[in-house]
């Protein structure tokens, strides 16, 4: 509006050279507006007042620095070009690594991304045993009168009171970001209970379909809740990746047996078969359709070709 | 690309903008075409000072459009605290940049908040 209306009135406008007076700060920051820095010095090299800055350097050493050793720095420090170090020959102060420079410095860096392990950021347990539990054959199931309790289900279902909770806590503080999924998923997870209350009843539909929203909802509010960190939700798909990979190859015994060996040994010791298999139906050419620790091929299928790592990037 | 009409004239313009940078290197936000003038400076953004004017800038100096180079460097030596708040726009903890300076009377977060919803 304001250039606008200058624009219309003839009137130009003035930065002036005071300092301070009637300006502030963008308290925002947008990653995306980065590309435009790769984008215009990515790979050149004719620009070193400026692309081997020790701003840069120094911003690189503290995204490194692992356990609060290596380059100490902060942002005044950084305006005015001083560079200190707390370890002794980790660095000092020679610039490693620009926005030109391809890494050619690493070994001089003060820490490097743990190799061994993976990552150094912690998961919260609950939901590694729920990544863990949703792959348990369907046999490891059991029941309580006419409820049937996978593993899975028993977790969730203890831990559903303080997830609830912690959840509708989290909705209320101030600093809460809303996202629409956290709308999306519980109406669905209603309508999945509700729904089916018109059709075979209360009693009915708590038994068969409770479970289903149990499962469809808590596991979301248990990630909303307990991925606080930079860097959890990654790790929690690397762990996801994990499962998914250990359920594939877990299957070559169903392919070389031409039965559901996990699920069969699950079953003996449950006591829980859910049907009679007729496994001569289950070839397709000369291929046994295996399910790993799944209900059906199809989930299996599906599943193993899903890489949740695609979806973070 | 080789138009040589298309590169005089855009040589042309990108000396006009040379001439309304900001005394400390700032690219401003609206111009006035009509009138070859400044409209508003404010917002000054990072990623004009980072980026946007220096894809355009390294095309000048390319063509040897006088002042180029000069112009590229302080826009972009702004952004370390050679600015109208003397403060580097560089969060280092972060690997970004803050995105922008502003007039301190024009409150963003109320249209902002609304533009989430």
């Amino acid at each position: 509006m304001r250039a606008l209306t200058k624009a219309a009135l003839n009137r130009d406008d003035e930065i002036g050279t005071a300092r301070g007076a009637g300006r502030a700060l963008s308290l925002e920051v947008r990653s995306y507006e980065l590309g435009w820095i790769l984008w215009s010095f990515g790979g050149r090299r004719d620009f070193p007042e400026l692309t081997d800055r020790p701003e840069f350097t120094a911003a690189l050493r503290v995204g490194r620095s692992v356990d609060g050793e290596g380059a100490e720095i902060s942002e005044s420090r950084v305006s005015s070009f001083e560079l200190t170090s707390s370890g002794p020959g980790r660095t000092n102060g020679t610039m490693v690594q620009t926005l030109n420079s391809d890494f050619q410095y690493l070994r001089e860096l003060p820490a490097t991304p743990r190799r061994r392990g993976g990552s150094s950021v912690k998961v919260p347990l609950v939901l590694v045993l729920i990544a863990w539990a949703m792959f348990l054959p369907e046999e490891s199931s059991f029941y309580f009168g006419e409820l049937r309790m996978t593993v899975c289900r028993l977790l969730l279902l203890l831990i559903a009171p303080p997830i609830l909770f912690l959840f509708a806590r989290l909705a209320i503080r101030g600093n809460y970001r809303f996202v629409w999924s956290d709308v999306l998923v519980l109406v669905t997870g209603l309508w999945m209970f509700v729904g089916p209350i018109e059709i075979e009843g209360f009693d009915r539909t708590f038994v068969f379909s409770g479970g289903t929203a149990l499962e469809f909802c808590i596991p979301y509010m248990a990630t909303r809740v307990f991925l606080a960190e930079r860097g959890q939700a990654v790790a929690l798909v690397r762990i996801l990746c994990i499962a998914i990979a250990t359920v594939g190859l877990l299957a070559i015994f169903d392919e070389f047996s031409g039965r559901f060996v996990l699920r069969e040994i699950a079953g003996s010791l449950t006591g829980y078969h859910k049907r009679a298999i007729d496994y001569s139906t289950l070839v397709r050419g000369s291929l046994f359709r295996a399910t790993s620790t799944l209900e059906h091929p199809h989930s299996a299928c599906i599943l193993e070709a899903f890489d949740p790592h695609s979806i973070v990037k | 690309m080789d138009d040589p009409r298309a590169i005089s004239a855009a040589n042309a313009c990108v000396t006009q903008l040379i001439a309304l940078q900001g005394p400390r290197g700032e690219w401003p936000w609206f111009f006035a075409p009509g009138r070859g003038t400044i409209a508003d400076f404010y917002e000054v953004y990072a990623v004009h000072q980072y980026g946007m004017a220096p894809a355009i800038l390294h095309h000048a100096i390319m063509h040897g459009v006088p002042g180029a180079r000069e112009a590229l460097v302080n826009g972009f030596i702004w952004l370390f605290g050679n600015n109208e708040l003397g403060r580097t726009m560089l969060r280092p903890e972060l690997h970004l940049f803050y995105r922008s300076r502003r007039r301190a009377r024009i409150s963003v977060a109320e249209p902002r908040a609304g533009c989430a919803l």
